[in-house]
């Protein structure tokens, strides 16, 4: 996913990977005018968009946080972006590897359609 | 009458546990104990793997600590090619393990336990948290998202990656450090140190206000253990480890890590995935309690002399002049933690100057030399061991984590028996705040359950409800 979206080259268009969000991570979302979280999701056989808070009040219980979590302590700290939404993308298979699916590869370029929609919306 | 109160889950940790307290007919604690109840298995998956996989597979133990894993796992799989690598990889893996004590440090402190140490242990839950600190004392959490930015982009500068980079691989590195790296990390040096500095005047300031919790948490006699180097300077991934009392006498010195099987055991529990290993020497019999030790910087400034850095050493004397040369109370781990985020800043700075840092080569070649090998670091909570076994073609037949938490487990469960003793006479103490101190005893060691499961055979979780007269009343398993 963030490959295609790379590949794309849309200057506008920042492209971050990141194993799990933490909190320095809301330093990141200075200035931006939309920030979309991109994730794998198993309660979901169809990519999903779901529009975010920008000022959602999180918890930080562990090392990491959720999408809404990190919304909010950038919001706290004055760094939140205008806008946010969460693209989950359904996962089919958990083994041992680490590239996708067939079924979940297929999902992919859906995914870049949604993101590419909410940029140009 | 005897009951169970149960704290589940602890909160402001890093995995999934659970605490109990077994309270006794009078209605007193009669016991506390701290139960992890996630599973991993990594020494299990791991088998069949080649060498050379391992830096990265184990690194996938867990998100917060994969540098650790990253250079303990290396160190492995150097002594299973039998190779000594070269000077600049040495000084870029010292720079990663500088960065991932710098960035855990930092988020133990200012996310995880700044809540309790600023906000108040008995502050309103539903604020006591990072989010309400950041109500409170917003410039205090954008410090610590700097802090830890910077040593976040301390590890990508060597591992290219911040969370399971691959920079670091058997052999050395893979890259040489470059002047635009060495340059975008002296940017940040004055910002970071002053802000440590700033940090260690913030604790200092308020560690009064905590008397009573230093006096109660986990302030017992325990062996200690980590890295040191023989004149006695702070060290954090390279030489020989030193064991030390309470009372500050050196007990070990200069063990070498590959020979930690001589030294440590490592105890099942029923009741909790973690193991607890202790001191072998000190323990006759099942009761692991007696050789009990804990690891950490709690443990790495008790053991060293000096850091070897001038602010950093200023500070260390602070403490030592205000609690004595071994300090014994878990509450001061936040202390340590700090000094040493101090520490790292300054051994960084001290890095970026040294030109053998940009040579090369980073990386000795070699095969399979040695049919076993074992890498030991400082994992930022403590002493990491890896212990691998191959065939001669390189697979992995037997793997061995020993990870800083587990080695922590016996000091956990004696601190928060302790707490709940202080602050839990009966049913109706069992206040917000009292729960929250004892989950507070249990944060100060900062631990990371992701990377502290591992197997050690047979480990179906059993749960038991003791009687006062040691009956067991109920009695639950899941395989």
């Amino acid at each position: 996913m963030a490959e295609a979206m790379s590949a794309l080259g849309r200057d506008e268009v920042e492209v971050v990977r990141v194993h799990q969000l933490t909190p320095e991570l809301a330093a990141e979302l200075d200035g931006r005018r939309l920030v979309v979280f991109v994730d794998a999701a198993l309660d979901t056989d169809r990519v999903r968009l779901t529009p975010l808070s920008t000022d959602a009040s999180g918890r930080l219980l562990t090392h990491h946080l959720g999408p809404s979590g990190l919304l909010g302590l950038a919001a706290g700290l004055g760094t939140g972006p205008q806008a946010a939404a969460l693209v989950s993308v359904p996962v089919h298979d958990l083994t041992l590897g680490t590239g996708l699916s067939p079924s979940t590869r297929a999902q992919v370029d859906v995914a870049v359609e949604a993101v590419l929609g909410l940029l140009d919306h | 009458m005897h009951d169970i109160h149960v704290i589940d889950p602890v909160t402001r940790i890093e995995g999934h546990a659970k605490i109990t307290l077994h309270l006794d007919d009078g209605g007193s604690i009669a016991d506390a104990r701290f139960h992890v109840t996630e599973f991993r298995g990594f020494e299990e998956f791991c088998r069949g793997r080649p060498l050379d996989e391992m830096p990265a597979l184990t690194a996938r133990t867990c998100g917060i600590c994969p540098v650790s894993h990253l250079l303990a796992g290396a160190k492995a799989t150097d002594a299973l090619c039998a190779v000594r690598i070269p000077p600049p990889a040495v000084l870029q893996r010292r720079l990663a393990n500088l960065g991932q004590i710098v960035q855990s440090h930092v988020l133990s402190f200012f996310h995880l336990s700044a809540p309790d140490l600023l906000l108040g242990m008995e502050s309103d839950p539903a604020v006591r948290n990072v989010f309400g600190l950041m109500a409170a004392e917003p410039e205090i959490v954008r410090r610590g998202i700097r802090l830890r930015q910077f040593g976040q982009e301390v590890i990508a500068s060597v591992a290219f990656d911040k969370i399971h980079g691959g920079g670091i691989v058997t052999g050395g590195v893979a890259e040489p450090f470059t002047t635009a790296k060495r340059d975008a990390v002296v940017g940040w040096l004055d910002e970071v140190h002053a802000s440590a500095l700033a940090t260690w005047d913030l604790l200092w300031s308020v560690t009064d206000q905590f008397a009573d919790e230093i006096a109660i948490f986990g302030d017992f006699d325990s062996l200690y253990l980590s890295h040191c180097l023989p004149d006695g300077t702070w060290e954090h991934i390279d030489g020989n480890l030193r064991i030390t009392g309470a009372d500050g006498q050196i007990v070990v010195d200069q063990f070498d890590p590959a020979d930690y099987l001589e030294l440590l055991g490592e105890s099942g529990k029923t009741d909790s995935y973690l193991k607890a290993p202790y001191y072998k020497p000190y323990v006759d019999g099942d009761d692991p309690r007696p050789g009990m030790y804990r690891v950490g910087p709690l443990a790495r400034i008790n053991n060293a002399e000096r850091f070897g850095t001038p602010e950093a050493d200023a500070r260390l004397a602070l403490l030592r002049e205000r609690f004595g040369r071994t300090a014994t109370s878990a509450f001061l781990y936040h202390h340590a933690r700090v000094l040493e985020v101090i520490a790292s800043i300054e051994r960084i700075a001290a890095l970026m100057d040294d030109p053998e840092l940009l040579t090369w080569p980073v990386r000795a070649d070699a095969g399979v030399n040695a049919l076993r090998g074992v890498g030991a670091s400082e994992a930022p909570r403590g002493t990491l061991f890896h212990d691998y076994s191959v065939d001669r073609q390189g697979l992995i037949t037997g793997v061995n984590l020993v990870i800083a938490t587990g080695q922590n487990d016996l000091a956990i469960n004696r601190t928060i028996t302790d707490i709940a003793r202080a602050y839990v006479h009966g049913p109706d103490d069992l206040t917000d705040g009292a729960l929250n101190r004892i989950e507070a005893g249990v944060r100060a060691y900062d631990p990371c359950l992701s990377c502290s499961t591992h197997a050690v055979g047979q480990m179906p979780m059993v749960v038991e409800l003791v009687a006062p007269d040691g009956e067991v009343i109920a009695h639950r398993r899941r395989d």
